[in-house]
């Protein structure tokens, strides 16, 4: 199974791909993820296809299967 | 060039009045310029900061009367271009190039930025929520509050709150309204990301707080209120 993580960005999203069975692929995708999430205050969805309603994730789910990482909202004019 | 050979000065200073002149000096007589000029007479100055006083107009004219005072007509500058030589002729070629090869490739990097993110927000939509888009670049997210939200394409206050008008019935039982409620916008917010993304990533990161967090989204949201 392949999951991926999709980080939004001023170029679009960029794509991070891991094998939940692949502990290398993990720990990259991991320590991506508390870098923008702990660090950053990216914000991190599971999400699902088709509009169903995701979750918002502090940690990394190595399961995840889909995630989206939007970076920190704020108020605007 | 021209010259002034007659009494150009008393046009200029009234004889009735008494003019103080920068730079200041005390003159005695109305012969102080002719003496000045010849070499002889009398005039009080301090240095490079003459101290000049002229009570009538006939001082200037002792200056000009009998000589030929040149004069330098004012005129405006003319900027007389240089012409660039051939290197700079072809330094400016090649920085208009470069400068323009940045911004188409720029562009197209906008171009590929906005398709992307077109692609990741298709792919979360529900089918009715795509449908919705592809007609009007909108589309709706109903929160776990139960509450109604409009996001439309933009970057800030593009997100409407909206309430639902039930239908109407009317006293002899027809609906006045077509059956579907009617949604009123009740309220607008701004809310967008800290670095910039593309429309369509902004889109979904609205309609992801919004389902997953409404709190949070009402907490950041800048809030405009619209109707009653």
């Amino acid at each position: 199974m392949q999951c991926e993580m999709s980080i939004m960005g001023s170029r679009g999203d960029m794509k991070v791909l891991w094998d939940p069975a692949n502990a290398d692929e993990v720990a990259a995708a991991k320590a991506q993820f508390d870098e923008l999430v702990q660090k950053k205050r990216f914000l991190a969805f599971r999400v699902k296809r088709k509009g169903e309603q995701g979750e918002q994730i502090r940690e990394f789910d190595p399961e995840a299967g889909a995630v989206i990482l939007v970076p920190a909202m704020q108020g605007g004019a | 060039m021209p010259s002034v050979t007659t009494d150009a000065w008393p046009v200029w200073c009234d004889a009735a009045n008494t003019l103080t002149l920068l730079p200041n000096a005390s003159v005695t007589g109305n012969n102080i310029w002719y003496y000045w000029t010849t070499g002889t007479g009398t005039a009080t100055n301090q240095a490079i900061s003459v101290q000049l006083t002229a009570t009538n107009h006939a001082v200037w004219s002792q200056w000009t009367t009998g000589y030929t005072v040149p004069m330098v007509p004012y005129q405006t500058p003319i900027y007389v271009p240089l012409e660039p030589t051939p290197e700079e002729r072809a330094a400016q070629e090649a920085a208009r190039q470069e400068a323009l090869r940045r911004y188409e490739e720029q562009q197209r990097e906008r171009r590929e930025a906005d398709k992307r993110a077109e692609a990741l927000l298709r792919a979360h939509l529900s089918d009715e929520q795509r449908a919705e888009y592809e007609l009007g670049q909108v589309f709706h997210v109903r929160s776990r509050s139960g509450r109604l939200y409009r996001v439309t394409r933009g970057w800030s206050g593009n997100v409407f709150e909206l309430r639902e008008e039930p239908e109407v019935i009317a006293p002899d039982g027809r609906v006045q309204q077509n059956g579907a409620p009617r949604l009123v916008e009740v309220a607008r917010y701004c809310i967008h990301p800290r670095e910039y993304t593309p429309d369509a990533d902004n889109m979904l990161a609205q309609a992801l707080l919004l389902q997953a967090d409404e709190e949070e989204f009402l907490r950041i949201a800048n809030r405009t209120r619209l109707a009653g």
